[in-house]
C-alpha cells in the first residue's frame, strides 16, 4: 500500500482572524469578503461558482447559497465544449480556480472528482459545499480533512441530515451520552433497512462501446479514475453504476441515510473496528446487489446496512436505542452537568463567522468511511478488520489497495 | 476448451443487476475453480474478450474473483496464481485484456509479478497500467519507474514522476529536480508535488518558492501545496531550522492571506 495521506490529530479548525480568497497575486491582496474582526458584514456579496452542472448541480449551488448573497461567476462541466466562454461558462475547473473574484465552490461532478476539486479549491482559498457522497475512495477523504485543516476553508458535505438529528431531543441525550465518556461499553444497535437504491443503480455488466460526444472531455471526465473505452452508462448520472466513478446505490445515497446516525452516536471522529458482509461475489467493473453488511466499533456499538433487496434480511440483532437508564445514578448527575452539544453551523454561517460547518471535512469523511468499509467489503466477499486510527485495514493488503488505489496522473491526493 | 472450466464458470452470476439468488453455489463454484488454479489461469484468460467485443461478463467476474481469493491465500499459492497470471501478458492477447490482468495484479500481485510489470512500463498500450499496478505492489516498482524515465514519453513522464512521489523514492530525487523546470505545466507541477514528497534541502525549498511565486491561480496553489509538504517533510528529517525557514517564507507571502496563516500556524505549532 502506497504513499498514505499523512493523517492528522483532531481536527482543529482554528477560527483566526480573517482569510483571503486569493493566494498572493502581487503578495498584498486584502482579503475581500472579510473584514475587521473575521466578521463578515451582511451585504457582502461572494462570488461563486459551480462545477458540475448535471441532474445534482443547481440543487447543489442553491444550498451553498443558503444564507448568503453570492452573484454566481462561473459554470463548469467537461460536456460544455459547444459552449464554453472561458469567461462564465467552462469546461476545465482548474480555470475557475484561477479566478481570485469566485470565492464560493458548489461541487457537483460524480464522485471520483469530488475530492479533487475540493482540494484543490481548499489550496485556491475557496469554501467549498460538496455534494455527496464526499468521495469515491477511502484514502481521499483523509486527503481532503487534511487540506481543510492545513487551509482552515469551509467545507460542508452536500446532506443535511444531521442538523435534523440536533433537532431531536433523543438523537441529542444519546450523542452528549456517547461523546461524554461516561459509556464505555456501548450497547448500542443500529439497523438501517432499504433505502439506498442497490438495484437502481447496480450496473450492466454488457455495455456496448460507442463514440465519445463531440461536446464531452472524456479525458478529463475519467479523470483520476482509468481511461476507459466510452460507454454511454459510463456518464450522465448512471457514472453511480461503476466503481470506477462511484460506489453504487450504497457509496451514492449511504452518507443521507448514515450522517445523522454518525453525529447522534458521536463518531465524527473514529471509525468501526470490525465489518462482516453477506453479498455474492462482485463484478469487477459494475457495481451490484448485496445483503447486509454489520460493522462493529471498538466501544461495541453495531450499524447494520440491510439493502432490504438481496437475499434473507439481517436478523441476528434488534435495534437497541441507548439512554440515562444506561448509566448509574452517579453518571446521570455528572452527564447533566456537562454541556449540551453545541449547535451545529450551516454552510452559509459557517462561511460568515469563519467557522466549522456542521458537516465539515472530517465528519463527512468519518461518515462516507463507513459506505467505504461497507463496500470494499461486499468487493472482497469477505469479512475485515480496520484500524480506525492508522485508516487501514488490519491483515488484507487487497482491502487496503482497494482503500488507497494509485489515481490516473496528473491527478493525486 | 476444458469442458469442466466451462461448466464452472456457467454457474457463476453475471454480476451487477443479475445476482444469483443464492451466494453459495457460485462460491462453491469459484473454489472449484480456485482448486484448479494456477493451472487454469492460461485458459480462463484466453476466454476474456476486448471491450468491443464483450459478452464475457462471467469470465471477468471468474477471473476477478480468483484474484480475491488469491489475495486471501498463502503467500505461496498467491504468488503461483499471480505468476501464471503474469506470463500470460506474454501470450496473444489483445491488450485491452491485459489491461484487465494488469489490474487484478494490481490487487493480488507481489513482488513475484514485479519484473513482468517493468517490462511493460514501455509498451504504448500497457504502460500506464502497469505503472499504476506496481505502485500497489511497491516491491520493485521505483527501481523500474528510475530505470524507465530518461526514455519515457510525456505522458509516462507524468505517470512515473507522480508515482515516485507516491513511493517517496528519494533515490529519484537527481530526476525530478529538472523537471521542476519543465516548460511543460504539467509536468512541472507533478514533478514538483514529487519534490514536496522526497526533497530533502533548502534548496528545494527554494526551487519550489520560486515556483510558487511564478505560478498563477490553480498552479500557484499546488506549488504553495507541495512547500507545506516539504516544510512537513524537513520536520520528518529533523531538519527543524530549514523547515521554519521555509514556513517563514511562506508566512511572508501576502501577508493576512490564508496561505501566511497557515504557516504561521504551523510556525506557532511547534514554538
Amino acid at each position: 500500500m502506497a504513499a498514505l495521506p499523512r493523517k492528522v490529530n483532531r481536527r482543529r479548525f482554528l477560527q483566526t482572524t480573517a482569510a483571503a480568497s486569493s493566494v498572493f497575486g502581487t503578495f498584498t491582496i486584502v482579503p475581500r469578503h472579510v473584514l475587521g474582526q473575521g466578521q463578515v458584514p451582511p451585504s457582502e456579496t461572494f462570488g461563486g461558482a459551480l462545477i458540475g452542472v448535471g441532474g445534482r448541480g443547481p440543487g447543489t449551488y442553491s444550498e451553498m447559497c443558503k444564507g448568503l448573497n453570492v452573484k454566481k461567476l462561473a459554470d463548469c462541466d467537461v460536456k460544455f465544449g459547444d459552449r464554453a466562454d472561458q469567461k462564465t461558462v467552462y469546461t476545465d475547473f482548474r480555470r475557475v480556480l484561477d479566478r481570485q473574484d469566485i470565492d464560493l465552490i458548489a461541487i457537483a461532478t460524480p464522485p471520483h472528482w469530488h475530492a479533487l476539486i475540493s482540494i484543490a479549491a481548499a489550496q485556491a482559498g475557496k469554501d467549498v459545499l460538496c455534494e455527496k457522497p464526499m468521495t469515491r475512495t477511502l484514502g481521499e477523504g483523509r486527503a481532503v480533512a487534511n487540506a481543510f485543516e492545513r487551509y482552515n476553508r469551509v467545507f460542508q458535505v452536500g446532506t443535511f441530515g444531521r442538523f435534523g438529528a440536533y433537532g431531536n431531543e433523543q438523537a441529542r441525550l444519546t450523542h452528549k451520552i456517547m461523546r461524554s465518556g461516561l459509556l464505555p461499553k456501548c450497547e448500542g444497535v443500529v439497523i438501517q433497512r432499504g433505502g439506498v437504491k442497490v438495484r437502481q443503480w447496480s450496473g450492466d455488466p454488457e455495455t456496448k462501446l460507442a463514440e465519445v460526444p463531440p461536446n464531452l472531455d472524456w479525458d478529463l471526465y475519467c479523470g483520476p479514475s482509468p481511461l476507459k473505452p466510452f460507454t454511454p452508462s459510463r456518464f450522465g448520472g448512471s457514472h453511480r453504476k461503476w466503481w470506477d466513478y462511484d460506489n453504487g446505490g450504497l457509496g451514492d445515497m449511504g452518507q443521507h441515510k448514515f450522517d445523522p446516525i454518525n453525529w447522534t452516536w458521536g463518531k465524527d471522529d473514529t471509525s468501526p473496528v470490525e465489518i462482516e458482509v453477506h453479498a455474492p461475489p462482485a463484478h469487477p467493473e459494475v457495481t451490484g446487489m448485496w445483503g447486509w453488511v454489520k460493522l462493529k466499533y471498538a466501544d461495541g456499538l453495531t450499524i447494520v446496512m440491510d439493502s432490504g433487496e438481496w437475499g434473507e434480511p439481517f436478523a441476528e440483532l434488534q435495534p437497541r436505542d441507548i439512554g440515562l437508564n444506561d448509566l448509574s445514578e452517579a453518571d446521570q448527575a455528572r452527564l447533566k452537568a456537562l454541556p449540551d452539544p453545541e449547535p451545529l453551523l450551516s454552510f452559509g454561517e459557517a462561511v460568515k463567522q469563519r467557522k466549522q460547518a456542521g458537516g465539515h471535512a472530517e465528519a463527512a469523511h468519518r461518515t462516507v468511511t463507513l459506505l467505504h468499509l461497507a463496500n470494499i467489503a461486499i468487493r472482497l466477499g469477505r469479512n475485515l478488520k480496520y484500524d480506525p486510527v492508522k485508516e487501514e485495514f488490519v491483515g488484507d493488503e487487497e482491502a487496503n489497495r482497494l482503500a488507497y488505489p494509485p489515481l490516473r496522473a496528473p491527478w493525486h491526493v | 476448451m476444458n469442458a469442466e472450466l466451462n461448466a464452472l464458470i456457467a454457474r457463476l452470476p453475471e454480476g451487477g443487476t443479475k445476482p444469483p439468488q443464492d451466494a453459495q453455489p457460485a462460491r462453491e463454484a469459484l473454489q472449484q475453480l480456485w482448486s484448479q488454479c494456477p493451472a487454469a489461469v492460461p485458459e480462463l484468460v484466453a476466454l476474456l474478450q476486448p471491450a468491443a467485443t464483450g459478452g464475457d461478463a462471467r469470465v471477468r467476474l471468474a477471473v476477478h474473483n480468483l484474484a480475491t481469493l488469491a489475495s486471501a491465500a498463502q503467500d505461496q499459492e498467491r504468488a503461483a496464481f499471480c505468476k501464471a497470471l503474469a506470463a500470460t501478458l506474454q501470450a496473444d492477447h489483445p491488450a485491452d485484456v491485459k489491461v484487465f490482468v494488469i489490474q487484478q495484479l494490481q490487487l493480488c500481485g507481489g513482488e513475484e509479478v514485479s519484473p513482468a510489470l517493468a517490462a511493460l512500463l514501455a509498451d504504448a498500450n500497457l504502460g500506464e497500467a502497469a505503472a499504476q499496478a506496481l505502485l500497489a505492489i511497491e516491491a520493485g516498482a521505483a527501481a523500474a519507474y528510475r530505470q524507465a524515465l530518461p526514455s519515457a514519453n510525456e505522458r509516462m513522464q507524468l505517470v512515473l514522476v507522480q508515482n515516485l512521489g507516491m513511493l517517496r523514492d528519494t533515490e529519484a530525487l537527481a530526476l525530478v529536480r529538472p523537471l521542476v523546470a519543465s516548460e511543460d505545466q504539467q509536468l512541472r507541477l507533478t514533478a514538483a508535488a514529487t519534490l514536496g514528497r522526497i526533497g530533502n534541502s533548502i534548496a528545494d525549498a527554494n526551487t519550489l518558492l520560486a515556483l510558487a511565486r511564478r505560478e498563477q491561480g490553480y498552479a500557484q496553489g499546488k506549488a504553495v501545496d507541495a512547500c507545506f509538504d516539504l516544510a512537513e517533510r524537513l520536520g520528518e528529517l529533523g531538519k527543524d531550522a530549514e523547515r521554519r525557514q521555509l514556513l517563514g517564507e511562506l508566512a511572508s507571502l501576502g501577508k493576512g492571506n490564508y496561505v501566511s496563516q497557515a504557516a504561521e500556524r504551523q510556525l506557532a505549532a511547534t514554538k
